[in-house]
């Protein structure tokens, strides 16, 4: 109970000016950030990206922080909506060869880095694989759920949804998934 | 009693960690729909935690401070932060400009910087449309006032030459009578005394100026008296 408290203080020092107050809550929530970006762009330079750029937009915006909220829920949001944005960004890209993200996920082995395959086993990049062809908002609440193991209302909090919305959406995403990874069962249990 | 439905929204519980009620259990092992339904779920739990997310980087945090600090020096360099400009004048001239263009979206760098955009749109609009005219305005006043100096430079020439040509005509006048006069002189006397008259003409007395300005007014008096009978 002690942690958002001190993460209010925190907050209010970096208001006062003391930038260095800010470096505890980097320590404390970047592993987290990292993880969750990580885990929806699947890519780990990606990922360090999304974290410096995630912690950027928190200190500008620290000011519309409201300490009543969670900082971990607050900043987590953050993570979720920038990865959100650059993959709408990619793909308003992407459509001049009119193929989505998820479409491409379908392409065989062509579009990948024969490096990064060697790098990932194959049965984690099946399953990364089976949830990126989830919507992004059965994506979003199974990784908070299952990678980073927030509970029902960590997950509201963060992606201000009713409890009730965050449970269909689990699910609902867990049945989806289960259905894509069906057919792929031998590439899971070899 | 329990049913279907009931039991797989226990199934779901189970895959968050919780235990379920032995009956409840007793029931899905019982349903095989319950059982497919719960090894498929199972398959996809375990699937998502098998995942192995790397930890992060070392020295992630002081790359993030680095990364806020360099930002942050930056933008101090950069543009004002302002989408729009602040004078509300300014800001209507815009808001009339979007309305001139219909289904045109101005690029944010022009809506940011309003102002410049403005001020160099008016210049390009200067330089394209008005400019050449003002220029075409300016040249013909140049032109008029070139002619105008021409015009006053011949007619100095003129009256200069005349001048100059006058007081020539009058100095020429002047010698040649002066000449004449001391012929006519020299032939009185005796014709074979040419010593004698050549000392004469040496010894004549030439007019005495105190200045250039008192010889060219003595000249053209002299002209104006004795021109007409020169000529004659």
């Amino acid at each position: 109970m002690d942690q958002p408290l001190d993460d209010a203080a925190a907050v209010k020092k970096v208001l006062e000016g003391d930038r260095e107050a800010f470096r505890g809550l980097v320590d404390s929530y970047s592993g987290i950030v990292y993880r969750i970006a990580y885990s929806m762009t699947g890519n780990p330079d990606e990922a360090q990206d999304v974290v410096q750029e995630v912690f950027y937009r928190a200190y500008r915006a620290l000011k519309s922080y409201t300490p009543d909220r969670p900082f971990k829920a607050w900043i987590n949001r953050i993570t979720v909506n920038f990865v959100l944005d650059q993959r709408k960004k990619k793909r308003i890209k992407a459509s001049s060869l009119t193929m989505e993200d998820d479409q491409m996920l379908h392409v065989p082995d062509s579009t990948y880095n024969p490096h990064e395959e060697q790098r990932k086993s194959e049965r984690e990049d099946v399953v990364l694989k089976a949830i990126r062809q989830l919507p992004e908002k059965y994506q979003t609440v199974l990784l908070l759920r299952h990678i980073e193991d927030l509970s029902y209302e960590e997950i509201a909090q963060t992606l201000s949804l009713p409890l009730g919305t965050v449970m269909t959406h689990i699910h609902r995403a867990r049945t989806k998934l289960s259905e894509i990874l069906r057919p792929m069962q031998s590439e899971l249990l070899s | 009693m329990i049913d279907r439905d009931e039991a797989n929204r226990w199934i779901e519980r189970l895959m968050d960690g919780e235990t379920i009620p032995p009956d409840v259990e007793d029931f899905i092992r019982q349903n095989s729909e319950c059982r497919d339904y719960q090894a498929a779920l199972e398959k996809a739990v375990s699937a998502l935690e098998s995942l192995n997310i790397p930890d992060p980087p070392a020295g992630l945090t002081d790359r993030i401070m680095d990364f806020i600090a360099e930002r942050e020096a930056s933008e101090q360099y950069a543009a004002p932060q302002k989408t729009r400009p602040r004078n509300s004048i300014w800001l209507d001239v815009w808001k009339a400009c979007f309305n001139l263009i219909p289904d045109v979206s101005i690029p944010k760098i022009l809506q940011r910087e309003a102002v410049p955009a403005m001020v160099s749109g008016f210049v390009v609009l200067f330089g394209l449309f008005i400019g050449p005219q003002v220029e075409a305005g300016k040249n013909i006043v140049l032109l008029e006032r070139a002619k105008t100096y021409a015009n006053w430079m011949m007619e100095e020439s003129d009256r200069i030459s005349y001048e100059l040509n006058s007081k020539a005509d009058g100095l020429i006048n002047h010698v040649t009578e002066v000449i004449q006069k001391s012929i006519k002189r020299e032939e009185s006397n005796s014709d074979n005394d040419i010593n004698q008259n050549t000392s004469s003409y040496r010894n004549m007395e030439w007019p005495q100026f105190a200045s250039w300005n008192a010889w060219n007014e003595e000249i053209d008096q002299w002209s104006l008296e004795n021109e007409p009978r020169l000529y004659l």
